[in-house]
Formats: C-alpha cells, sequence, structure tokens
C-alpha cells in the first residue's frame, strides 16, 4: 500500500494545471488574436503553480540540496527526464513571462501615441509571433516533461501502473484543468464560443478520464496486486468522493451549461473548476496510495 | 585486533566453538571456530547477537539494592556493601539457628561454565546449607537410559551422518541444535531417510522426508507398537541372548499387552503406518534414533524413553555405527570437581529440595526454616510451577540475591542484584551434553562496569565472611581464574581428552578420546553388564523393571487442552538474546479444527486458563498441530503475567536414581480456551 | 560483463534459522528498522503433504538491475563481477529505487536518510572472504556462486511473482527446487 505522497501530489497537479493553462492559451492564440490581458494573467498564473509545483517536488527529495544530481542519468531515468523537461518548461516560461513585460511596455508605449506608424505594427506582430512560439514551445516541452512523469510509475514493481494509464491520467489532467483554469481566468475576456469549445474540451476530458478509468479497472483486476488495488480503491470512501466531485458532479454542471447556454455564468464556472480540481487531487492521491508492489514469493 | 577462543555456554546440545574479535579492548565481533568439527565456523542467529548483549543498555553494571521487592526501586550500591549485607547475613542466620540450613540456593543453567560451580563451592565451604537438586529438564530421560544402559551416553553426533535411517522423535534441532542439520543433511545426500515424530509440524520436520503426528505422551506405546511389528515381523535381533537381559520377558509382554489397533487408537497414527514405519525401522541399518528432551517431560517420561530404548535393542541398532538410541550424555564431563568441594566435614549433608518443586519443598522446611536464597544462574519465577508457594516463600524469606547480567522475572523479587561477567569476560571450562568436544573459554574483554564472575563473587563473599567471623567458610578467599580451570582437568579427564598436562586445553577445544559410536562392543554398565530390558534397579525404585506403556494424565472437563510450551528459536528458556526486539502477545499455536471449534481465526484474543491462573493469547492457527495441543513457544513476551503462571509442579516418573530428584513433567499441563 | 557473481540457495538445507539476516544486520551495523536481508516463510499444505520452505532473500544483483535504470542521479553501478552497488554519495533520497525494485530490496536508511542495499559484502570480497550472510549460514544452503559457472541444464528456480505478464530483471539468485514432507 503506498502513502499519502503530499508533495508529488502537489507536484504533479500543479505542474500539470499550469502546463494545460499555457497549452490552452496557445491554442487559443492559434488565430493570433489572445487578448493580451488573459494572455498576462494565464503566464503568471501558469509561473506561480509551476514554482509551487518545482518547490514541492523538492520535498520528495530525502537530500533536496543535491537535487542537481538527479540530472545525471538521462539514458534511461525517465525521473532524470522529468526533471530536465520541467526546468526547460520554466526556462521556457521565463522567456513567456518576458514576452509578457514587453508587450505591457509596448502597450504603454503606445496609448500614449495617438498614431500608429508601420514599424510600430510590425513590431507588435513580431511580438505577437514570439508570444504564439513561447506558448508553443512552453507547451510542447511541458506535456514532454508530464509524459516523463507519467512513465516514471510505468515499472512492472507495480502492476496497478505498469500500463498506459498514468500516461492517460496526466494528460487528462492537463486539459481538463487546463482548459477549466483558463476558464476561469478568462471568464470576463473570452468570446462565449471560445468559452463553449473549452467547456467542451472539460466536458470531453471528463467522458474519457471515466472511461479510461473503467478500462484500467477491468485490466487491475487481472491480477493479484492489481486486485488489491482495485479493492483497496472500491471500499476506500475517498475514492467515492472523488467520483462524485471530479466525474459526476462536473459531468451534470458541463452539460446542463452547455445544453442550456450557460456558458457565461461565473459561478457555474467557478463551481465545476473547484470541483473538478478537488475531484483530481483526490485522484492523484488514491493514485500514489493505491500502489500495491509484487509480492515475489514463488519459485518457477 | 585481538582473538580469543570462547565457547557458548548455555544450556544448548550445541555449545559452541566461538572466536572472538576485540579491538582496542572491545568486543566487536563472534564467529563460530572452524576447527572445532561440531560448530565447523558456525553460530547459531542467537550466539550472533552476543556483541549486543555484551554491551546491551539494558545490562546491569553494578551491584543494586532494591528498596522493597517488586517496587522496582533500585539503587547503586558498592560492592563492599552487598558483600557486608550478604556476609552479615549468613553469619546472623548461622548464629541465630545454630546451623546454615537456612541458607539456600537455587542454582542452573544460565551458564554451564565448569567455574560457575564456584557458587556451590562457597555454599558448601560455609556449612550444610539448602539446596535445589535435579534438573528441570532431562532427568527421566538420563535415568531412563541410565536403567537400560547403566549410564547415559550418546555416539558423537558426527556419527548419524553414517545412518541410512535417522529418526528425530520430540526433537527439533532446526531451531534448538542448528549445527547438527548439516550432518542430518549429510546423511540425507548420501541417501538416508528422515522421519520426524512430533507433537506439531516443526520446522525440523519441514526438512524431514515424513513428519508422525504422536498424539502427546503416547510416544511410548508407540515404541512398543513398533516393537511389536518387529516381533511378528521376525526383524528381531537373534544375539540378543549374548548382550541383553530380560527380552523373553519383554517380548512376552508385547505379545500379551500390546496390540496395534489399542496403539493405533491412543496414538493417532493408522496401524498400516506404524508396520509400514516398523518394517523399515528394522529393515534398514544402520538406523538411529534421536529421542528429544520434550518426549519425556511427562508423567510417564521415563517409561517413553525406555520404550524407545527396547524399540532400538530388539532391532539391533544398539552400538550400530550410525545407528543406537541417542539421548544425550555426560561422559565429557568428569571435571576434579575441585572447585564445588573445599574442605568439609565427611558428615555434612546438605537439605535437597527438588529443584521443580523448589518453593514447595522449602516451605515444609521449618526446623530451621529458610531465610535466606541465592538465585544463580536461573529465574525461575519465569520458569518453575506454582506461582503461588513462591510467592509465599518469598514472603518468608529475609534476604534475596540474584546474581545475573539482566534484571528478571526473578530479580523483581530479589533485595541484592549482583552483576556478573558473560563468557567474554572470565575464565572458563565448558563441555556439551551432545558432542565430545571440551574447551577453555578465555576472556576476550575486561569486564564490563563492575561486574564481576561468580568465581570472583564466590571468592569475595568467603573473603568477608572469614574476615568478620575467620573460619567461618572454607571456601578460598582469593585465587586465580585460569588456574582454578586447570585444576578441574584432574587426571581423569586429561586422560578422556588424551592430554598429558592440563595447560594444553588452552591451545583451543579438544574432543575427548571416546569411540565416535557408543555401547559398539555392546558391554554395558548395568548390574548385569547387558542392556537390561528387564531392570532390576527400576524395581528396587517400584518402578516397572520392564519398560511398558503408562498413560500420561489426562485433560479433565475443566481444561481439556494440553498446553505445551517448547523452545522458540530465538530463546533458551527465558535467556533472550535480542533484548530489544519482544513482542506483547503470548500467540497461541492451535490446529485449524480446534480454533474453529472455539469460534476462533486468526489474531482473535483469547484466554487460557486452569486452575494455576490466566493468560491472555492471541491465535494463530496451524496446521500439522495435533488437535489434542495448544502450543505457545518461549519467546521472549513482554507481558504482566508470565507464561508459567498457567503451571503446576506436576513430576515424571523418573530422575531420583541419577539426579536425585524426579523431572518436571512439564507437558503435562492442560487449560481451558476462550474468546475474548 | 565478465563475470556475474550471485547466491544460490538450497531451500531443502535452509531453516529459516535467520543466521544470515541476524549476521548482515548485526556485521554490517545496520539500523534495527534496516534489513538488506529477508527471510519469508512459503507453505503449501496438500491433503497428505506440507511443503515448507524459507526464501532468504537481499538484493539479487540482478542481470537488468531496475534500480539502476530508475535512478535519477546515477546512483547504482555494476560492477564487472555482477555486483550492483549503491553508491551512497549520489544519492538524492528520491526513492525511485525504493519503489521500483520489484524484490523491494532498496530501503531508506533513518541514520543517512537515502537509500541503502545489499551491497554482497564487496569490501569483503575483494579480500578473498565470503560475504557475512554466505559465511554465517550454519547449514550451508546459502552460497555464493559464479552464475555463469553453474552448466546448464540446472534444476535451479528463479524467483517469480504471480504476474504471468512481469517483465523480470534477470535477478542473480538461484534456488533450488523445494521438497515436500509427507504427513
Amino acid at each position: 500500500m503506498g502513502d499519502w505522497e503530499w508533495p508529488l501530489i502537489i507536484f504533479t497537479v500543479f505542474g500539470q494545471i499550469a502546463i494545460g493553462i499555457i497549452l490552452m492559451l496557445w491554442w487559443l492564440n492559434r488565430n493570433r488574436d489572445l487578448e493580451s490581458n488573459l494572455f498576462r494573467q494565464g503566464v503568471y498564473v501558469s509561473g506561480g503553480l509551476l514554482i509551487v509545483a518545482l518547490l514541492a517536488s523538492l520535498f520528495h527529495l530525502g537530500h533536496p540540496e543535491a537535487a542537481y544530481r538527479a540530472l545525471a542519468h538521462l539514458g534511461s531515468s525517465w525521473l532524470s527526464r522529468e526533471i530536465l523537461l520541467f526546468l526547460l518548461t520554466f526556462l521556457a516560461w521565463i522567456y513567456l513571462f518576458w514576452q509578457s513585460r514587453q508587450q505591457k511596455s509596448s502597450r504603454v508605449h503606445g496609448s500614449v501615441a495617438t498614431t500608429i506608424t508601420t514599424a510600430q505594427t510590425a513590431v507588435g506582430e513580431q511580438l505577437i509571433e514570439n508570444r504564439s512560439l513561447g506558448l508553443g514551445i512552453t507547451s510542447v516541452l511541458g506535456l514532454l516533461g508530464i509524459v516523463s512523469s507519467a512513465m516514471i510509475y510505468v515499472m512492472p514493481r507495480v502492476p496497478a501502473w505498469n500500463n498506459v494509464g498514468p500516461v492517460l491520467f496526466f494528460l487528462l489532467t492537463t486539459v481538463l484543468l487546463g482548459a477549466l483554469c483558463t476558464l476561469v481566468l478568462g471568464r470576463k475576456l473570452l468570446q462565449t464560443a471560445q468559452k463553449k469549445r473549452l467547456l467542451q474540451a472539460s466536458l470531453g476530458c471528463t467522458i474519457l478520464s471515466l472511461l479510461v478509468y473503467v478500462i484500467y479497472a477491468s485490466m487491475l483486476s487481472i491480477s493479484i496486486e492489481g486486485s488489491a488495488s482495485l479493492n483497496f480503491l472500491l471500499s476506500s470512501p475517498l475514492f467515492w468522493v472523488r467520483a462524485l466531485l471530479g466525474w459526476f458532479a462536473p459531468l451534470f454542471l458541463l452539460v446542463s451549461m452547455l445544453k442550456n447556454s450557460q456558458v457565461n455564468k461565473t459561478n457555474l464556472i467557478l463551481t465545476v473548476t473547484l470541483l473538478a480540481a478537488l475531484g483530481e487531487v483526490l485522484g492523484r492521491a488514491l493514485f500514489y496510495l493505491s500502489a500495491i508492489g509484487i509480492q515475489i514469493t514463488a519459485l518457477f | 585486533m585481538k582473538f580469543h577462543y570462547n565457547i557458548c555456554p548455555r544450556n544448548c546440545y550445541d555449545t559452541c566453538s566461538i572466536i572472538s574479535t576485540t579491538r582496542n579492548g572491545v568486543l566487536i565481533s563472534v564467529e563460530g571456530n572452524p576447527k572445532q568439527e561440531y560448530t565447523v565456523g558456525k553460530l547459531c542467529p542467537k550466539a550472533l547477537d552476543d556483541v549486543k548483549k555484551v554491551y546491551s543498555p539494558q545490562r546491569i553494571r553494578y551491584p543494586m539494592r532494591q528498596r522493597g521487592r517488586y517496587s522496582g526501586f533500585w539503587e547503586r550500591i558498592s560492592w563492599d556493601e552487598a558483600l557486608d549485607q550478604i556476609a552479615a547475613k549468613i553469619l546472623n542466620l548461622k548464629e541465630h539457628y545454630g546451623t546454615s540450613l537456612p541458607l539456600a540456593l537455587n542454582k542452573y543453567s544460565g551458564n554451564f561454565g565448569v567455574l560457575h560451580n564456584a557458587i556451590e563451592g562457597l555454599f558448601t565451604g560455609i556449612g550444610a546449607t539448602t539446596r535445589a537438586a535435579g534438573s528441570p529438564c532431562w532427568s527421566a530421560g538420563i535415568d531412563a537410559q541410565t536403567l537400560d544402559f547403566g549410564t547415559f551416553f550418546c555416539s558423537d553426533p558426527l556419527d548419524m551422518a553414517n545412518s541410512k535411517l535417522i529418526w528425530l522423535w520430540g526433537v527439533n534441532p532446526a531451531w534448538t541444535a542448528v549445527h547438527q542439520m548439516p550432518i542430518i543433511f549429510d546423511a540425507i545426500d548420501r541417501g538416508a531417510k528422515v522421519v520426524c515424530f512430533d507433537t506439531h509440524f516443526s520446522a525440523t520436520a519441514a526438512r524431514a522426508h515424513q513428519y508422525i503426528q504422536v498424539r502427546p505422551g503416547t510416544d511410548g506405546l508407540l515404541a512398543l507398537g513398533f516393537a511389536k511389528v518387529l516381533l511378528e515381523e521376525n526383524l528381531i535381533d537373534s544375539n540378543l541372548s549374548s548382550y541383553t537381559l530380560g527380552h523373553e520377558e519383554f517380548l512376552h509382554y508385547l505379545e500379551a499387552e500390546i496390540s496395534l489397533d489399542n496403539c493405533s487408537d491412543i496414538t493417532g497414527i493408522a496401524v498400516s503406518t506404524i508396520r509400514e514405519l516398523a518394517l523399515e525401522y528394522g529393515q534398514t541399518h544402520p538406523a538411529c534414533i534421536w529421542a528429544g528432551f520434550g518426549l519425556q517431560r511427562y508423567t510417564n517420561g521415563g517409561q517413553t524413553l525406555r520404550a524407545i530404548d527396547a524399540l532400538g535393542a530388539l532391532a539391533g541398532h544398539l552400538g550400530e555405527q550410525g545407528g543406537g538410541v541417542q539421548y544425550a550424555q555426560f561422559e565429557t564431563w568428569r571435571f576434579s570437581g575441585a572447585i564445588q568441594n573445599p574442605p568439609h566435614p565427611i558428615n555434612q549433608t546438605e537439605r535437597l529440595a527438588n529443584i521443580n518443586r523448589f518453593s514447595e519443598e522449602a516451605l515444609n522446611y521449618t526446623d530451621p526454616p529458610v531465610k535466606m536464597l541465592w538465585i544463580s544462574g536461573r529465574n525461575p519465577l519465569s520458569q518453575d510451577g506454582n506461582l503461588q508457594q513462591w510467592k509465599k516463600l518469598i514472603s518468608q524469606l529475609d534476604l534475596i540475591v540474584v546474581s545475573d547480567l539482566f534484571h528478571t522475572k526473578s530479580s523483581e523479587a530479589a533485595d541484592l542484584f549482583l552483576p556478573v561477567t558473560t563468557h567474554y569476560e572470565h575464565w572458563d571450562l565448558n563441555s556439551s551434553y551432545w558432542h565430545y568436544w571440551v574447551g577453555a573459554n578465555e576472556p576476550a574483554i575486561l569486564p564490563v562496569g563492575e561486574s564481576r564472575s561468580d568465581l570472583q563473587i564466590a571468592w569475595d563473599v568467603s573473603s568477608r565472611l572469614n574476615t568478620l567471623k575467620p573460619g567461618s567458610c572454607t571456601f578460598p578467599t582469593s585465587g586465580n581464574e585460569k588456574e582454578t580451570l586447570l585444576r578441574e582437568l584432574g587426571p581423569q579427564m586429561l586422560d578422556i581428552l588424551g592430554l598429558k598436562n592440563p595447560e594444553e586445553i588452552l591451545n583451543g577445544p579438544v574432543r575427548a578420546k571416546f569411540p565416535s559410536t557408543t555401547w559398539e562392543n555392546r558391554s554395558f554398565t548395568t548390574p548385569s553388564g547387558h542392556y537390561e530390558f528387564f531392570s532390576s534397579q527400576a524395581a528396587t525404585a517400584h518402578l516397572p523393571p520392564l519398560p511398558i506403556f503408562v498413560p500420561p494424565l489426562n485433560p479433565s472437563l475443566d481444561a481439556p487442552l494440553r498446553l505445551m510450551t517448547p523452545h522458540h528459536h530465538s530463546t533458551i528458556n527465558s535467556q533472550v538474546y535480542a533484548i530489544e526486539a519482544h513482542s506483547t502477545d503470548f500467540i497461541l499455536h492451535l490446529a485449524p479444527e480446534v480454533a474453529q471449534r472455539y469460534d476462533l481465526v486468526v489474531g482473535d484474543r483469547a484466554q487460557i486458563w486452569n486452575k494455576s491462573g490466566q493468560l491472555e493469547v492471541v491465535i494463530q492457527p496451524q496446521s500439522g498441530i495435533s488437535k489434542d495441543v495448544v502450543i505457545i513457544f518461549q519467546e521472549h513476551v513482554k507481558a504482566t503475567s508470565p507464561l508459567n503462571c498457567l503451571i503446576g509442579t506436576p513430576l515424571t516418573d523418573m530422575g531420583q536414581l541419577t539426579l536425585g530428584g524426579r523431572g518436571f513433567a512439564l507437558n503435562e499441563t492442560f487449560v481451558n480456551l476462550r474468546k475474548l | 560483463m565478465v563475470k556475474q557473481l550471485g547466491f544460490v540457495l538450497d531451500v531443502n538445507r535452509c531453516l529459516g534459522c535467520g543466521a544470515c539476516a541476524k549476521a548482515c544486520q548485526n556485521r554490517n551495523q545496520l539500523a534495527p528498522s534496516l534489513g538488506w536481508r529477508q527471510i519469508r516463510k512459503v507453505e503449501t499444505i496438500s491433503k497428505d503433504h506440507i511443503q515448507r520452505f524459507y526464501l532468504s532473500t537481499a538484493c539479487n544483483h540482478c542481470g537488468n538491475p531496475e534500480c539502476l535504470r530508475v535512478c535519477p542521479s546515477g546512483a547504482y553501478a555494476k560492477r564487472r563481477d555482477g555486483i550492483v552497488l549503491h553508491l551512497s554519495e549520489k544519492c538524492t533520497s528520491c526513492k525511485s529505487c525504493v519503489t521500483s525494485c520489484p524484490f523491494g530490496a532498496p530501503q531508506i536508511n533513518p541514520q543517512t536518510n537515502k537509500a541503502s542495499k545489499c551491497q554482497f559484502c564487496y569490501e569483503r570480497l575483494d579480500r578473498g572472504m565470503l560475504p557475512f550472510c554466505v559465511q554465517a549460514c550454519p547449514t550451508g544452503a546459502l552460497e555464493l556462486k559464479e552464475l555463469r559457472d553453474i552448466p546448464a541444464g540446472n534444476q535451479l528456480l528463479r524467483l517469480t511473482a504471480p504476474v504471468p505478464s512481469l517483465r523480470l530483471t534477470r535477478p542473480s539468485v538461484f534456488y533450488k527446487p523445494p521438497s515436500a514432507t509427507r504427513v
């Protein structure tokens, strides 16, 4: 049986939200028309989350002061790769941060001027192009980092993890919470159509998450240790709280919001985000708690 | 780094030869001595904790005085204060009663080293005293073999490797004599078959080819059943008349009194199995039986051993290389005895109380009563039966002295605690009651704290007595441990060991120069010089002259389950090795069917009780346990009430002849069980 | 790899006495909570047989060590004689090895707060001595063997788990087939 791995829960969930937000910003900016304020807010919030995540990850180490050594084994260690990719993601984020400062100063400058020269327009276009590139690079690095995180858990020792489950769970968390958090940030700035797309993405992720979990559970029941994990999950009240908060309640709310054209209702957006986030945190806690290593007692 | 020869002095078959390593006067490791052929460089897991034990923080390093028995308020005192108090009390009692009989000594096997007999020597030097006599362990078996063979003497345990069939009967060497196991495995590798007879599927049974679950206390009848098959199948040694006495009478008894159906009903073993095993035993040569101590801890224990001996004799396995009926031996213990026999009047007679009923018998002495008790190398309050009587005895005593390494259940009642040295801190001389090796134990380190050896303590007490009242104790008042040791190797022992002078023992352990197989020439030391199926010595002692079946005690309705308390692999009786590791629950092992009968499942808390006391236990059902017994292994358990609170003082049928007291029929303890 | 040292346990000679684990614990001066070598009892009961044997296991010095694969700081190394070493000075205590070793060999040492495991007493081996566990085994059940010297067609068994698809790490530990006691 696993433990309550708080540093890992915070690191993975927060890191995934941060990258999810940047991913959503990248997607929203596909026509180069991302609202600058939303860009700035998104970068700030994702950066804050990323920093908290990285700090939390240090607490998982028995010797945080020696964390730099953990980069030494990129050849085969997914943990080394994860750390490298998250550091690169963070560097990319610093570039985004710098971009958001640039944008601000240029806009202040622009507001004073009454006429916009073509040179200024060119500079602005360049900025928007760089912004898009920055978001793209950060998203790709971040997603690779998340996949590496998930790959750490794919190992023969724990049958519950030794499958595609961890990768799917981590990516689904990224998109789901990324979309919902972006929605919260852009609740006043996004257009209704954009909000609708984000809500649809969230609904898709929730449904997919539930489906993947059912398949995952049926895969678990094959092995003894997997069944033990499954029994633990199904008999744990925490699991049912997670199911209610993270799957059924959001499912109900998202469907009703989309059906009844309530996409602009800020309260509902906040509620569904909060529920989904709580559900994911509990889900992640259960992910660690339900890890049951194989018992090697037989000879062959 | 320095190396020293040490010998593990425990009451254990193996009595291992140890090489200890010290660095700057500190003991850092212990290993088996590769040159001693029985230890062959290996130690059991208990001895592997010796370094921890020597330096354990729980070890008592200074003489202590308890302010009020059972209070736990111990204060450190000096040796002078301790010796003064002891000597003054001894002289005071002697003067008051005009005899030293109020002084009692209860000592046994905490350390089997010969120099520990100094405490007996001290008491002898004081005058006639009250002593615990006999043994809580092997008495009945010893007497049985003495009646049959003339003395108890086993073959060199290495001889077992030559056997083609080994019956391990009531013995669990995988836990209590690990060094015998590789010898048995070697025999297996050469094609021998091993059968284990026990009441429970032991660690030894798990390594045997076959396990026979015998109903407790019926082993003697089983042996007689086997003998009956030998008779029927004409597998009896044709030379019996040349070296045995009374075999006709015995065969007649088998013919007239033993029926296989009855034997099967009582022992719980199918007739077909009895036949099969008997045929194997009768037809395989050499075949060896190792009869364990567990067999004879019954009211019929001596008879059981005699029946097994008779089976071995009937099949012609006695004197066979790799055969015989092995029990134990004392032939390598023929030390001079100088230490326990300081000058004393020839007519000085001690008052001997059976060690197994010590409290009761000591309480019965009134003229004069017992007033002072010295407990050495023993822990009676955790091992003896009848604790109520012990409580009573304690309350009548003026002074209780305990000498030990650690506080024990017994020291809870003591007034004075004298810290003793371990075998790494003093000279000693050790023999085994199983293998043939004898060796000197050298000190590897200085005594820890202010601890002193038993010999030193005996000298010191004698010295103090003689200072206070010159001539009050004839035991030496000082000396040299090494020289005292060498004096124990008298001419007889030197001859046994093939040594010219005692100093040679200091070069390392020596094997006694006995042939490997006992009774090889089939000349016995009984009065008749023959193996005695019919023993007139037994008849004189009001015992059946023939080995016959006498049933063990039966459980009653109030206590329907027989409680067994065999040794655990981590302890020897109450001696603990890994001091820090202990459990707080007694584990009751029982057959799954019995657990079901009492509606119990694994982990349940339950209570066992009888007239003597009650105990809380945790249930552990286990396959392979006889349905007639429940078992608590003697593990170290930190509990308020000790395991022996359930035990009375049933005695074995034999033990008086050789040891002066009948043995402890520990396995005749019965309890009731209920779920809590 | 030039060699692959490993343990061979004759389960029919093993008493489960624990001398190997004791020797390891005491001679390596391990904290009480650490047990580099563990003993597990395995029992199978049928109508007329009881098979009880003990698995004494430490680090298996795998041919394909999972600890070495997952360790992010390169704190594991495989020597030319096949011994898998944990290099404490490189360990960041990320516990990857602890969670990923299928045999549970690496454990966190409470004194250093770093991973630790059986090092095959390599310093003793380098001086021509046996590991403490092998030296202590009173029945000779536990042996040190150069695995490539074991002839093909031997009847030795490996450890496994009841998971059919498990990709094991080629543990360098072999067991003689256990026998059963007739009851």
